[in-house]
């Protein structure tokens, strides 16, 4: 009888290996191309790329993460989805695996918002430094003759991360912003196609145009001058300036072109505009 | 001669008598409100001098109207005098200007409210008849918010003053009976120009090596930056002189504490106790000549009395932080962000944050600190419909380093009056927005410099440019006078890459380093044979600041060029024949130097 039980058992765990396995695999576009370890190095999450109609090229690995403070150590999974500009696209929760703040309550809807957010931002001052630093800065000595210290980073934490979830935030912005950024632009690049261009450029997000903008020569320019224009009415100050530095001299020097860079001036920052007012008078 | 211009003679000739007449009637002077013998609470502000033409008396009250500013003028001739002020409505727009005052001669106050012009311009204020031969002028400010006077022209005819800036320069030296060159010359072994750290380091050891100095400086504190004035704190390492800049230096203070005050006791006490140290406060460089790439001397004019002195020596450091002696003597200079491959100075991971495909002006930027206070009792403060252009809805209570402004299409030399102005409605708006918050009732606007706090500006070319390449090899230089741990550390504009962050807040980006070494070669012009260079204006890429433009780092390059100026004189030879040919000699002076006592 207990060599029954224990058989069952065996296969019931191989049955679910065998189906977490399967799990695991998002769809049957994706194959994997690397692997991501968690910070502490205790956990291999395997990183796919994915390609399908709907979604075009993306990159997907289903994170699992020990999140440590001082005392205490969980873990925590999360679906994550990178452009091909290795920059986070969403991220999606495992169903009984809720993210939770302060070791027990469920994040809000409010508080996923916050996170993506937060993760999505490449310069998050969160995620920039090790979290003790950061709790470190906080305790700066008072100045004997002053109130209260600098609230610049007390008040970066608030913005930037969901309360009671500090250690989360911080993990995960590191582990999705961290090494495999380069990596994934890395499998980008060796596989750069016209098709990957046109999807990078029609990206909502800047930095991820910026990333194919700089791939673009002069007649690139020209040629994909209308969707140029489309990113530009996107008001990231960074993309547009990059954008007014690169345009070649043969746009300034067709009417038609100049006027539909007049057009889309409201949308400028003075930055950009600049660098192209020398180019339009 | 035809007959119509027979005819014409007569009247031609009578006109001109009578304009010749009405010139040798009229009567015309120019007060220069700088001069004012009590300033109230208005301050001098000298540091956009080569921009607008002259120091020029702010009424900063940080939104309370400050005291009168007085002084009593003498009249030559009685009479009924027009009167114009040059004064600038510094944030235009469609609310009342925030600078307000109004002018009193006497117990006459003009109705006339001044500071509404939309950029530095002659006010017509109205008439005014002297029938003493003395009277007393006062400035009214009516608002607290920087209300500005340059000046007040006083003629009895009805005709503005010039504005256009060359125009206006020779006439004010006109009215002001200012001879081409200063009357009073005054010679040393080194002029220093700028009291910064780097400027106090380098008189220091100088001085201690026996040389004669003169340290020119257009405030009345030493420190620049590190000054009660502006409150940064110093950073770096002390390197090879940490004797001498613990004289000089800061405690760790939160930036913005008034315990920079205690700082500004000891330095000056320090440098006061070399009596071979010639200091010059209040004393603004104006002017410096070069013949064969060689300077001949500073001129400098004092920032209240407008006296003025000719400074005449061997051997110059410029310390103005933005350059000024190596610009006015032609010394080749660099100014923007290099493109990433001028110096190979790229970094993918920040990509064009940090160094760009394409050059451009986009330096790192100014900063204005300040700070509030709750107080015990509850305060107001006023509306500032002009700054939330500027602050929207942002709202904080204090403003650290981050406070920081900078643009392309604004040079941090040429238009820093308008990057200290954006800095000051960035202030006042985003307190306004705080005081609005239930709670801040007692919270009062304790203190905002008045001062723009500088990063970067031009960097004058020396024998060698210092870049993020010579901190990533290690490059052990032979002639290494400065070292440094602290990383390279450049910053932008958080709106750049957010544009939900406020265009006055600024993010750095840190390249990580166990250290690097600056050569003496990068103190010295490369084209003027006897003009140093240390603080920020030394001989650098853009990125190449980024770590070393910290205060103790630029005070090690004052302390380095101090020495190297004794190897200069006892050889009677040039800095760069210092590293050509005294480099033994002079490395054991600079290695040596925390063994070296005071020597005057």
């Amino acid at each position: 009888m207990k060599n029954t039980i224990l058989k069952l058992s065996v296969i019931f765990i191989i049955i679910i290996g065998i189906f977490s396995s399967f799990k695991n695999k998002p769809n049957p576009n994706c194959s994997k191309i690397l692997e991501l370890p968690s910070l502490d190095g205790v956990f291999i999450n395997d990183v796919y790329f994915c390609e399908t109609e709907t979604e075009g090229a993306y990159y997907y690995s289903k994170i699992e993460t020990s999140v440590c403070s001082d005392t205490l150590c969980r873990i925590v999974n999360l679906k994550v989805y990178w452009d091909l500009a290795g920059n986070l696209k969403k991220f999606d929760t495992i169903p009984g695996k809720q993210l939770t703040k302060n070791d027990h309550i469920n994040f809000t809807s409010e508080d996923y918002s916050k996170l993506l957010k937060t993760l999505k931002d490449n310069y998050s001052v969160i995620g920039k430094k090790h979290v003790g630093a950061f709790i470190e800065k906080d305790k700066f000595r008072k100045s004997d003759k002053i109130d209260g210290v600098s609230g610049a980073t007390k008040r970066t934490i608030k913005e930037e991360a969901v309360e009671g979830a500090l250690y989360s935030t911080h993990t995960l912005w590191k582990l999705i912003n961290g090494t495999i950024k380069k990596q994934l632009k890395e499998y980008t690049n060796s596989n750069y196609s016209e098709k990957f261009k046109l999807q990078l450029l029609n990206s909502e997000n800047g930095n991820t145009n910026l990333f194919a903008l700089q791939k673009l020569k002069d007649d690139d320019y020209v040629e994909q001058f209308d969707l140029i224009l489309k990113i530009m009415k996107k008001k990231h100050s960074l993309v547009n300036f990059y954008i007014s530095k690169a345009l070649p001299q043969s746009i300034f020097k067709d009417e038609i072109s100049k006027q539909k860079l007049k057009n889309v001036w409201s949308f400028l920052d003075e930055n950009s505009k600049s660098v192209l007012i020398e180019n339009l008078n | 001669m035809t007959e119509k211009n027979k005819c014409l003679k007569p009247i031609i000739t009578l006109l001109s008598i009578l304009l010749f007449g009405f010139q040798l009637y009229s009567q015309e002077f120019l007060i220069e409100t700088e001069n004012f013998s009590n300033k109230g609470g208005w301050v001098v502000d000298p540091q956009f001098v080569e921009q607008m033409g002259s120091p020029y008396l702010m009424a900063h009250g940080i939104g309370k109207p400050v005291k009168n500013a007085k002084t009593i003028i003498k009249i030559k001739e009685k009479g009924n005098y027009h009167l114009w002020v040059r004064t600038i409505n510094w944030a235009p727009g469609n609310w009342e200007a925030p600078g307000k005052f109004k002018l009193k001669i006497e117990k006459k106050t003009f109705p006339k409210v001044l500071g509404t012009n939309k950029n530095w311009n002659w006010e017509y204020v109205g008439q005014y008849n002297f029938n003493k031969k003395e009277a007393q002028i006062e400035l009214l400010d009516l608002t607290g918010f920087n209300g500005r006077c340059d000046a007040i022209y006083f003629s009895t005819k009805n005709i503005a003053p010039p504005n256009k800036k060359n125009e206006l320069k020779k006439w004010r030296n006109k009215m002001l009976q200012q001879t081409k060159s200063p009357n009073k010359t005054e010679n040393f072994d080194l002029v220093i120009v700028g009291g910064g750290i780097a400027g106090c380091a380098a008189a220091i050891s100088a001085a201690e090596k026996g040389l004669k100095v003169a340290l020119i400086h257009d405030r009345p504190v030493l420190g620049g930056n590190a000054s009660g004035e502006i409150r940064v704190h110093t950073e770096g390492i002390y390197g090879y002189f940490e004797r001498i800049l613990k004289m000089i230096d800061t405690d760790h203070y939160p930036n913005g504490s008034p315990e920079a005050y205690d700082d500004d006791e000891k330095r000056m006490k320090n440098m006061i106790s070399y009596k071979n140290i010639h200091l010059y406060l209040n004393w603004r460089a104006y002017d410096a000549v070069s013949i064969n790439n060689t300077v001949q001397y500073v001129d400098a004019k004092h920032t209240s009395t407008s006296e003025r002195i000719r400074f005449k020596a061997p051997l110059f450091v410029d310390s103005t932080g933005d350059g000024w002696i190596g610009f006015w003597t032609g010394a080749k200079f660099m100014y923007g962000r290099e493109s990433k491959s001028t110096f190979n100075e790229g970094w993918e991971t920040h990509g064009e944050l940090w160094s760009p495909e394409k050059a451009d002006n986009f330096v790192m930027g100014s900063s204005v600190l300040w700070r509030s206070k709750k107080l015990e009792t509850v305060t107001s403060f006023p509306k500032v419909p002009w700054a939330i252009e500027v602050a929207k809805d942002y709202a904080a209570v204090n403003g650290e380093w981050q406070w920081e402004f900078s643009r392309n299409d604004l040079s941090q030399i040429d238009d820093a009056e308008q990057i200290r102005d954006h800095m000051l409605k960035a202030i006042f708006g985003s307190f306004y927005n705080e005081k609005q918050k239930i709670g801040n009732e007692k919270l009062a606007l304790k203190w905002v410099s008045s001062l723009v706090g500088k990063r970067e500006s031009r960097r004058l070319i020396g024998d060698y440019i210092y870049t993020l390449n010579d901190v990533k090899n290690q490059v052990d230089f032979k002639d290494a006078v400065v070292l440094e741990k602290r990383s390279v550390d450049v910053h932008y504009q958080q709106n750049l890459n957010n544009p939900e962050k406020p265009n006055f807040l600024s993010e750095a980006l840190f390249f990580r380093t166990s250290g690097y070494k600056l050569p003496y070669r990068s103190l010295y012009s490369k084209n003027i044979n006897n003009l140093f260079m240390a603080g920020r204006d030394f001989s650098c890429s853009h990125i190449g600041l980024g770590g070393p433009r910290v205060m103790l780092t630029t005070g090690q390059m004052g302390a380095a060029v101090g020495y190297a100026a004794s190897i200069c004189k006892k050889y009677k030879t040039t800095p760069r024949a210092v590293y050509q040919k005294h480099l033994n000699e002079y490395m054991k002076l600079v290695l040596s130097s925390s063994n070296q006592s005071q020597n005057n």
